[in-house]
């Protein structure tokens, strides 16, 4: 710099300034600055900008727990975007076919019935949850990872969804999971597909309003709100209440616990966040919770539960967590 | 700030970006750079969404030997810039129509030529290159010491001097004729 003479340069100014200057480096501005005035007037100018520039600073007031959930909306809806793209593809073939139809029968109104009554599309939710809405009305929440096909009131199912149905008395709902059935009316509930420690596939299925028939085989069983059946793909079912709220999350992002068991809890929390907890005294699992945690990050959740039970202490060791 | 390694601790096994991880410890910064540029809350943050969106796609590929800041930084400040281009024609006939309408000669010269300074400030800030701008806004606004800046960026705390004395350099060449008669203004 032609300015900056005597070794001193505009970097060795710029720590000056921002205090970042050893103390020889210091010395050696000092000496600089206490020569011709036009170094004091050069510095100044660096001051004066540095001063001004702050007057620039945007400070964001955006909070970021609000701007990672409009981004995850904005994924959700191109994920959207591309399982509406894909059934749109396939209604174009549907589409053609109606036309097909229609020539052949000569009727506009008999083929819009029957290409409502074999309307099909394919839904699947890879990395995030998918909502839609069935071409009969009914709505449907995929968890991650399931896929399901949907023809005529009938899906058939591979992993886990929420379904809201719309109610249709001449037409039953029907959802098929692994060979099991469950037959609806208008009502909400959830099925999950399962493969349990024996081997078997089967599901779990939880009603939340109205009632369910599910047969596996030839055994039936009518589930009411707030009980759970479970199936082994093979006729054998087992009905009971519905011990908790847990699996409902991948839907609504809270984790309800009436009377939970610590260990259920504890299970689903390592299923969302995919870390590693370890109960070292399996007794503990059976304490019972009451709580409701919304948008509470792991570390609130586990803060909740070692406050609530006096004999409980929580460590945590990177992504492992040990309960005591 | 732990020193940044590289992006390696921001993936997952698989190559994506953690991006969780990545949009709550960087959003906050990054919203403020583009805030800088961009003089909009919600356009800043839409650029901010944006990029993010763009790597969730995988449309962008960061490597594992790059700072993952130093990837954000840049992009975030590209963004900004190109959006500035694209307004560019329509704002200037904007500020050209409000120049016309009203009467800001009314306004007392001290004002207008500290206003005047601002602006050429932010003008000459915007000329700045990208990890010259970086630095001296991680510097500036975000506070941070030279070493927090390199350990963030990964880079020698001697390119974080250099870059610093550079942005002032460029700044005050830019603005040299503000400010003789700015420093009267402020020593009276």
């Amino acid at each position: 710099m032609k300015e900056a003479t005597n070794n001193v340069t505009d970097e060795l100014l710029a720590k000056y300034l921002l205090e970042e200057a050893t103390m020889a480096e210091v010395e050696q501005v000092r000496v600089w600055l206490s020569g011709p005035a036009e170094n004091q007037r050069y510095f100044n100018h660096f001051t004066l900008i540095w001063e001004q520039s702050r007057e620039l600073a945007a400070h964001s007031t955006v909070d970021e727990a609000q701007a990672w959930l409009r981004l995850q909306d904005r994924i959700f809806a191109a994920t959207e975007a591309r399982v509406i793209r894909m059934r749109q593809r396939r209604r174009i073939v549907y589409a053609a076919a109606a036309v097909l139809l229609a020539a052949v029968a000569g009727g506009w109104w008999l083929t819009r019935d029957s290409s409502q009554a074999t309307k099909q599309l394919a839904l699947r939710a890879d990395d995030s949850v998918v909502k839609d809405t069935l071409p009969d009305g009914s709505r449907v929440t995929l968890n991650k990872h399931t896929t399901l096909e949907y023809k005529g009131r009938k899906v058939r199912l591979d992993g886990e969804a929420f379904f809201e149905i719309a109610p249709d008395e001449r037409h039953p709902f029907e959802v098929i999971a692994n060979g099991d059935t469950v037959q609806v009316l208008g009502t909400s509930f959830n099925v999950c597909t399962v493969k349990w420690s024996t081997g078997s596939d089967g599901m779990v299925v939880i009603v939340e309003t109205g009632s369910v028939r599910v047969r596996s085989g030839s055994k039936i069983e009518e589930v009411q709100p707030g009980e759970v059946v479970s199936s082994d793909g093979k006729g054998y079912l087992q009905k009971g209440p519905n011990p908790d709220q847990l699996y409902a999350y991948y839907r609504t992002h809270q984790f309800i616990c009436n009377n939970t068991p610590l260990g259920m809890l504890v299970r689903k929390l390592k299923a969302v966040y995919g870390i590693k907890i370890i109960v070292e005294n399996r007794e503990l699992e059976h304490l019972k919770i009451n709580a409701t945690f919304e948008d509470d990050s792991l570390d609130q959740i586990l803060s909740v539960i070692e406050k609530t039970f006096p004999q409980i202490h929580i460590e945590r060791h990177g992504q492992q967590i040990y309960i005591k | 700030m732990e020193k940044d390694t590289g992006s390696a601790e921001w993936l997952h096994s698989d190559g994506t970006i953690m991006l969780e991880k990545a949009f709550k410890t960087y959003f906050k910064a990054l919203h403020a750079y583009a805030c800088t540029i961009v003089k909009d809350d919600a356009l800043a943050e839409d650029i901010v969404q944006q990029m993010f969106f763009k790597l969730w796609e995988k449309k962008e590929r960061i490597t594992v030997n790059q700072s993952l800041a130093a990837y954000l930084y840049r992009a975030v400040y590209h963004d900004s810039l190109n959006h500035l281009k694209h307004a560019k024609v329509k704002q200037a006939y904007q500020q050209h129509a409000v120049y016309h309408q009203s009467g800001h000669t009314s306004k007392t010269a001290d004002k207008l030529l500290l206003g005047e300074l601002e602006q050429q400030l932010y003008l000459a800030m915007n000329e700045l290159p990208e990890q010259c701008r970086t630095i001296f806004q991680m510097s500036r606004f975000e506070m941070l010491k030279y070493q927090e800046i390199a350990d963030r960026l990964g880079i020698a705390v001697k390119t974080v001097e250099n870059q610093v004395g550079k942005a002032l350099r460029i700044l005050r060449g830019r603005l040299v004729d503000f400010l003789p008669l700015l420093i009267l203004l402020f020593n009276r």
